[in-house]
């Protein structure tokens, strides 16, 4: 047998910018992204919409929601289901959500329809008839989703998580989609007054991006150029933190052979002046396979199945958060164990944890990028925080600028230990008891949904 | 038609070689790509796994990432990361995958940790032990856990005889997993991890000859050691008798499965059951989605899928979350009245034509990525020994008719021919 060959020694990569998209702006307000990516056969198609959760009203919380999922049951010009199948006949796929931000509103369409599909994506925009049977069956779907949301160990966790870390009295601090009593409340009249008053061109954003055409620009004109104004601006609310954080909470959840974990405090947003570096240190701390938290929890003491941690930006302000599932007799010495490597000031970044995360972070991006879209979804991400499509490669540059000592400085400053929230789902009864064998009280809370 | 358009467009450049070992390489250049996937297929799942040693193929998946001659455990996933790139593996019925994609200049290091792994696999008893304990994890966090997390499990064991490949999820069995030693996690490497025993693409910024010259360069000395051929199992008759298995759990509502047997991977009728199935399940305007959804508001939501399986059986589905309190019975009977009438008119020929819409947007889609593609090429060399597939398979779709349709829904989805797999919501847990 031939011996075998040597290590190979991996050169340094070339630079990668995300491309700039061409930007129009339309009379009516709305600006529009154009991402020309040649080979890309399957055109993504995303009207980023300036309607903020905290413009619903709070009696019927979830009504951005249902107005999304609703929005392409019918149109003027194609009344009920005349309206998907126009859209499925060009083998177009609508989906929408509506986010803290922003809905979004999407289309995935071969280049070869892009005319036709940008006509349907600007109907169900501007001209849903959103009627009452099919109002009123999105109703029940919606409750029919918070129940098996509330039998999910993982998301009755991060409810838990929502509820600690931000005050109830912004809506960020409650459920994006509603609860049971605001979405039992929803009627079609509320559902067309959100869309009528918020589902306007001002401040929206409309990203193309694939092989377009060249006569593109045009289309999108052409389809969105009667969108007509709104009479008023929507009002961001700036995330307000839990006063009475933090906390230790379990969350009952009989029968689990698991508890969810999740550990974490009120955090930054993207224009925090450290941004890069924590990107970089969270990276460092959780967000990739040989990441602290992985490495120990996972590959040195076979606790969870994968441990991550990283921030997660708002428009205005966000959170930090750690979160693994582990079995429940190993459970809370794992938050522990999360807690005391998430305390960093013991145990500083290296520079080499800083550059394989900086050269993950780099070098992963145009592999993430591959498809138009990805691209589309980020720059929708950039638009509905506010932010400028350039941004994206701003903050690259700044991260291959982190140094060691800025990434440990910078999350020891942000994610303070004595600050961190611990939320536990799972057999309250033997976590609780293991919390107070570690000389630590938790509380027992119940997740309304 | 527009759809047709596309066709003439799309042809993917695929170099497809066998190294002297019996390593097949399959290069797909594109020069516009980012980057570079390396993607190998080994032709071992679990299918192959005896009555007793369940749950192997996928705890033998972690520990491929446990150390081989030249690399520690966990350095594998670590390295490839630390220089920009992605890595993962999945084990699957009758495949183990496992993929990178990293930028042009770090692809020698991944065919390096690639090829240092096919020819040696350096576990202890230590990480043996602790990748046990990370696959029971993943199987509490993934089924064990969450509501209706036994499906799987379930449909396979309604469809298909104890101990035949297919009856058992990959997951396995714990017991089995504590039963494995590490005597036998060799004996399953050297049986199965061999050059002649896998295919590697290599898809992205990558000329045909690089891709030849580099697989040659980090493979080719590894030796040539026979794999054993699958065992074939010969096709299981339909159901017969109307099967049915009730289970009572602490779910939110319950869940019905119709479910039959399908033909094998590589069957003429394959593409048309995927047909039929996408224009009764797919998007607003499907027939059951109308039907039951919209219409008679009796589901929360509905699906249709096939297994896909490659040895004898397959297993194709019909699956509907019913609306709290609706009468299954009429569900069942809405389903059976829709493939009745598939069976005897065919579909309108505007749904065919929507389903094939959808195709391939799908299609398209799936293979913008090179990381996906070179999956796409791995698949279709291993199990169809035809990697050029991805460019007639849009063909095949296209010319299926309505007639193709209504036979394939009368010869393989015949109502008296399914089993029933159903949740019930247990007592005191319903709202």
């Amino acid at each position: 047998m031939n011996h075998f060959p040597v290590r190979p020694v991996v050169g340094p990569a070339h630079l990668w910018t995300l491309q700039a998209p061409r930007e129009i702006q339309l009379d009516n307000g709305a600006r529009l992204w154009l991402y020309d990516l040649p080979g890309q056969h399957v055109i993504s198609a995303q009207v980023v919409i300036d309607a903020p959760l905290s413009c619903e009203p709070a009696p019927v919380e979830g009504c951005a929601t249902i107005a999304v999922q609703a929005s392409d049951e019918g149109s003027l010009p194609h009344p009920g289901p005349l309206l998907a199948e126009a859209v499925e006949d060009i083998g177009a796929l609508f989906s929408g959500n509506a986010r803290q931000s922003s809905t979004v509103c999407r289309m995935e369409v071969p280049v070869t329809q892009l005319k036709p599909a940008l006509k349907l994506l600007a109907e169900i925009v501007t001209l849903p008839t959103f009627e009452t049977t099919d109002i009123d069956r999105h109703r029940s779907l919606r409750l029919a989703e918070i129940e098996q949301m509330l039998a999910r160990s993982s998301a009755l966790a991060m409810l838990g998580f929502q509820k600690a870390i931000f005050d109830n009295s912004c809506r960020v601090g409650r459920p994006a989609g509603g609860r049971i009593s605001t979405v039992s409340a929803i009627r079609r009249d509320d559902v067309a007054a959100f869309h009528d008053r918020w589902w306007r061109p001002g401040g929206a954003t409309i990203i193309l991006a694939g092989d377009l055409p060249a006569d593109t620009a045009k289309l999108a004109e052409n389809a969105f150029g009667s969108w007509a104004p709104g009479q008023e601006q929507p009002r961001h609310e700036i995330t307000v933190k839990n006063p009475a954080a933090p906390v230790v909470w379990v969350i009952d959840r009989p029968g689990s052979v698991q508890a969810d974990l999740r550990i974490g405090a009120f955090g930054p947003d993207r224009l925090h002046p450290q941004w890069a570096a924590l990107q970089v240190a969270s990276c460092a701390i959780g967000g990739s396979f040989g990441s602290r938290l992985n490495r120990v929890l996972r590959e040195e003491l076979g606790f969870t199945y994968g441990a991550g941690a990283g921030f997660r930006p708002l428009a205005s302000h966000g959170s930090f958060v750690m979160q693994a599932s582990c079995r429940t007799e190993v459970a809370v010495p794992a938050a522990l164990a999360a807690v005391d490597l998430l305390t960093v000031a013991d145990e500083p970044f290296t520079s080499d944890e800083v550059l394989d995360a900086k050269t993950f972070l780099l070098g992963i991006a145009p592999l993430r990028f591959q498809t138009a879209a990805a691209i589309a979804d980020e720059a929708s991400v950039l638009a509905g925080s506010g932010l400028e499509s350039s941004w994206f490669n701003e903050q690259q540059a700044k991260i291959s600028a982190v140094s060691a000592s800025q990434a440990s400085e910078a999350f020891i400053d942000t994610v303070r230990p004595e600050k961190l929230s611990l939320v536990l789902c799972g057999d309250a009864e033997q976590l609780i008891a293991d919390f107070e064998a570690q000389g630590l009280s938790a509380e027992a809370v119940v997740i309304e949904g | 038609m527009q759809f047709m358009l596309e066709l003439t467009r799309l042809h993917y450049p695929v170099d497809d070689i066998t190294l002297d070992n019996g390593l097949r390489v399959l290069t797909n250049p594109d020069p516009m790509a980012p980057g570079v996937a390396v993607n190998l297929w080994y032709r071992v799942g679990s299918a192959d796994e005896r009555p007793g040693a369940t749950g192997f193929a996928h705890l033998f998946e972690h520990l491929m990432f446990a150390g081989s001659a030249h690399v520690a455990s966990g350095e594998h996933l670590a390295t490839i990361q630390s220089i920009g790139g992605s890595a993962n593996a999945t084990t699957s019925f009758d495949r183990t995958n496992y993929f990178e994609t990293v930028g042009p200049q770090a692809l020698e290091l991944a065919l390096w940790l690639e090829a240092d792994r096919m020819g040696s696999l350096d576990v202890d008893e230590q990480n043996l032990q602790t990748q046990r304990d990370v696959v029971k994890e993943e199987k509490r966090q993934r089924y064990d856990n969450v509501p209706y997390g036994d499906q799987l499990e379930l449909l396979l064991r309604v469809n298909f005889p104890e101990h035949h490949p297919y009856a058992h999820p990959a997951i396995g069995s714990m017991a089995d997993l504590d039963a494995a030693t590490l005597n036998d996690v060799q004996t399953f490497y050297q049986t199965w991890y061999r050059p002649s025993g896998a295919v590697l693409t290599l898809a992205g910024a990558i000329t045909s000859a690089q891709g030849q010259e580099l697989a040659h360069r980090y493979f080719a000395h590894l030796p040539d050691i026979p794999v054993p051929a699958n065992e074939e199992v010969d096709p299981l008759p339909p159901h017969t008798g109307l099967p049915e298995l009730v289970v009572s759990r602490a779910v939110p509502r319950p869940i019905l499965h119709l479910c039959w047997r399908t033909p094998a991977l590589r069957h003429h009728d394959r593409l048309a059951i995927e047909m039929l199935f996408s224009l009764i399940s797919d998007g607003q305007s499907s027939r059951l989605y109308r039907r039951l959804v919209r219409d008679t508001e009796l589901a929360e939501g509905i699906g249709a899928d096939d297994f896909g399986l490659a040895r004898g059986t397959s297993l194709g589905l019909i699956s509907v979350r019913p609306r709290e309190g609706a009468d299954l019975s009429r569900i069942t009977d809405e389903i059976i009245s829709t493939l009745d009438d598939i069976a005897t008119s065919g579909p309108r020929p505007e749904e065919l034509a929507r389903a094939k819409a959808g195709f391939e947007r799908e299609w398209l889609a799936t293979l913008a990525p090179v990381d996906e593609r070179a999956d796409q090429l791995g698949y279709y060399a291993t199990l169809f020994d035809d990697p050029h597939r991805i460019n007639t398979e849009l063909t095949r779709i296209e010319q299926l008719d309505v007639d193709d349709i209504a036979a394939a829904a009368k010869r393989w989805l015949n109502p008296q021919a399914r089993a029933t797999l159903r949740y019930e919501v247990a007592e005191g847990e319903s709202e």
